[in-house]
């Protein structure tokens, strides 16, 4: 029998609010950090902008949204805010910062083993939030991708621990296996939380026409059973092409959610560009898939596949989100303070329509100079500098929203006594 | 045919009302949006008092419970009634930038309840109440 869900449970504000603070706070290092990589791949220096945007920037954005959607889509009550809010957000910070100050050190053990030790209780934390989501009510597609999508961010988590035992702490385990497997696990991760996200957010909120029904019940297994083939090949074929399977689903998914854009009935919705900015850079990097048979791993073929996805596709979804979510965060606390019948301003007042548009110029104007930076990885200073305009433009907008949020708060009249 | 599919039907029936009045509004075309706007707030009037009327009554008695679920989406209706209410003030003072901004609220509001009630509500009412199949019969009658 399932249990009774808890909708009136929902974290509070200030929860997924710090994450999305954290995740928009580290765009500063990872523009200073494009200015040190030389760009080859595997390379310590190009691992640090890679792990300050995977775990800093997207990290916090994806674990504030995945605490939100699995309270509303999934029904699962937020049992522990303040540990979440306080202990998990700072180790996270913490570890992240150790970790890419070890990258930064040449792989000092001291900073990689403080990191190791930093993430094991987010993991834990991490394992009892999957462990509630598998007991949550919910069947739909969505909730089923959260699961999956949650088991693979702790499989990645773990193979970057092992990782990190080997450098840190000495232990003998084979690092070169050990690296594609956590490289492929963390895509699986990224790919299905969007995959769970997008089967709920285009149909509602853009009114699209809905994933095909295949799709909805079958994708995030198959996208699951591409990368264990992907894994296997890996493991036991490592000549064969085993990306193929690997990425199958992901050309499959650009094409389908492109053509599930052109069916929303919002055309005026300023979230609609985002996605089509996003979708097309997947759409991209399926594309520059097969030149890994003729081009190896070029280092150019690594800087723009890992762009494509993190830094384009990601990235863009992640800054429209926080641009939807965050006001209405605010307006939904708003009102849930306010006494019946007391008017709230609309969401429009917290975030006027063009803070958004004026962002999404600015990702457009961020992919020619990453385009620039996978081709020159010595030029990567128009890069950071425009990642540091689009920090200071989401600063702006968020810092104006929090202003007018404290001031309808100022003004609310007090709440009639309960009987 | 259960519960969820019926009642997620009337979610993008409600849906596909609502998408027509916000072009309206963004066309200036005044007299469609009063006709679309008084056609979207009886269908979401009409879907919420066969929620509150039939449907939450109906998971309460089977259940047992009459916080949690049930009153949070009673809640969340109310909140909606409210945004309906400023929606026709709007309209009728044809104020179109107030117009889209109130759209704007109520469409996230909206989708997120939906959300809730789709994804796990429902799905209970089909699995907790009795008689399901009947009650769905009389909820077929009162809506499309």
């Amino acid at each position: 029998m399932h249990a009774i869900p808890s909708f009136d449970r929902a974290p509070p504000l200030s929860l997924p609010v710090r994450y999305f603070l954290a995740a928009a706070a580290w765009l500063l290092p990872l523009s200073a950090s494009l200015l040190l990589t030389d760009g080859d791949y595997p390379s310590l220096s190009l691992l640090l902008p890679l792990h300050l945007l995977a775990l800093g920037v997207l990290g916090n954005a994806m674990l504030g949204a995945l605490l939100q959607m699995v309270a509303v889509v999934s029904g699962v009550p937020c049992m522990r805010p303040t540990w979440w809010r306080l202990v998990v957000w700072s180790l996270w910070q913490l570890a992240t910062a150790s970790l890419c100050w070890g990258f930064y050190q040449s792989l000092a053990p001291p900073w990689l083993q403080l990191a190791s030790v930093l993430f094991v209780l987010p993991a834990v934390s991490l394992s009892g939030l999957l462990f509630d989501l598998w007991r949550s009510p919910a069947t739909d597609g969505s909730s089923r991708g959260l699961r999956l999508a949650l088991g693979l961010l702790l499989l990645t988590m773990l193979l970057g621990l092992s990782m990190l035992a080997v450098l840190g702490w000495g232990r003998p385990w084979p690092l070169l296996s050990l690296l594609p497997l956590h490289r492929l696990a963390a895509q699986g991760w990224v790919l299905l939380l969007v995959m769970a996200v997008a089967q709920v957010i285009a149909p509602m909120f853009l009114l699209t026409a809905s994933y095909p029904g295949w799709w909805q019940r079958h994708g995030s297994m198959l996208w699951l059973l591409s990368l264990l083939a992907g894994a296997c090949g890996l493991w036991w074929l490592p000549q064969w092409p085993w990306w193929w399977l690997a990425w199958l689903p992901l050309a499959l998914f650009a094409v389908l959610s492109l053509r599930l854009l052109r069916t929303s009935r919002r055309p005026q919705e300023w979230l609609l560009p985002y996605w089509r900015l996003s979708f097309a850079l997947l759409a991209l990097l399926a594309a520059l898939l097969p030149l890994l048979m003729w081009q190896g791993a070029a280092p150019w073929l690594a800087r723009a596949l890992a762009w494509c996805l993190l830094g384009g596709f990601a990235l863009t979804l992640v800054v429209g989100m926080l641009y939807r979510i965050v006001p209405f965060l605010l307006w939904l606390h708003l009102k849930n303070a306010a006494p019946p019948r007391h008017r709230i301003p609309p969401l429009q007042t917290f975030m006027p329509e063009i803070a958004p548009r004026r962002s999404l110029r600015m990702l457009l104007l961020v992919q020619p100079l990453a385009a620039l930076w996978v081709w020159r990885p010595d030029v990567g200073w128009p890069l950071a500098l425009a990642l540091i305009a689009l920090l200071l433009l989401l600063s702006l907008h968020f810092i104006a929203a929090a202003r007018q949020y404290r001031a309808a708060r100022r003004v609310l009249p007090p709440q009639p006594a309960s009987a | 045919m259960n519960l969820t599919t019926h009642l997620s039907a009337v979610h993008r029936h409600c849906d596909d009302c609502f998408a027509a009045l916000e072009q309206a509004v963004r066309q200036q075309n005044w007299a469609s949006a009063d006709t679309l706007c008084a056609s979207f707030c009886e269908e979401m009037a009409q879907h919420f008092a066969d929620e509150e009327n039939r449907l939450f009554q109906a998971l309460e008695a089977a259940t047992g419970m009459r916080g949690g679920p049930t009153a949070v989406m009673r809640y969340e209706h109310e909140q909606m009634r409210e945004l309906m209410e400023d929606l026709n003030r709007d309209l009728l003072q044809r104020d179109a930038a107030g117009m889209a901004a109130t759209c704007d609220t109520l469409l996230v509001l909206m989708q997120q309840h939906n959300m809730k009630e789709e994804n796990i509500l429902y799905p209970m009412c089909d699995s907790r109440i009795p008689d399901a199949a009947t009650l769905l019969q009389e909820l077929r009658h009162v809506s499309p």
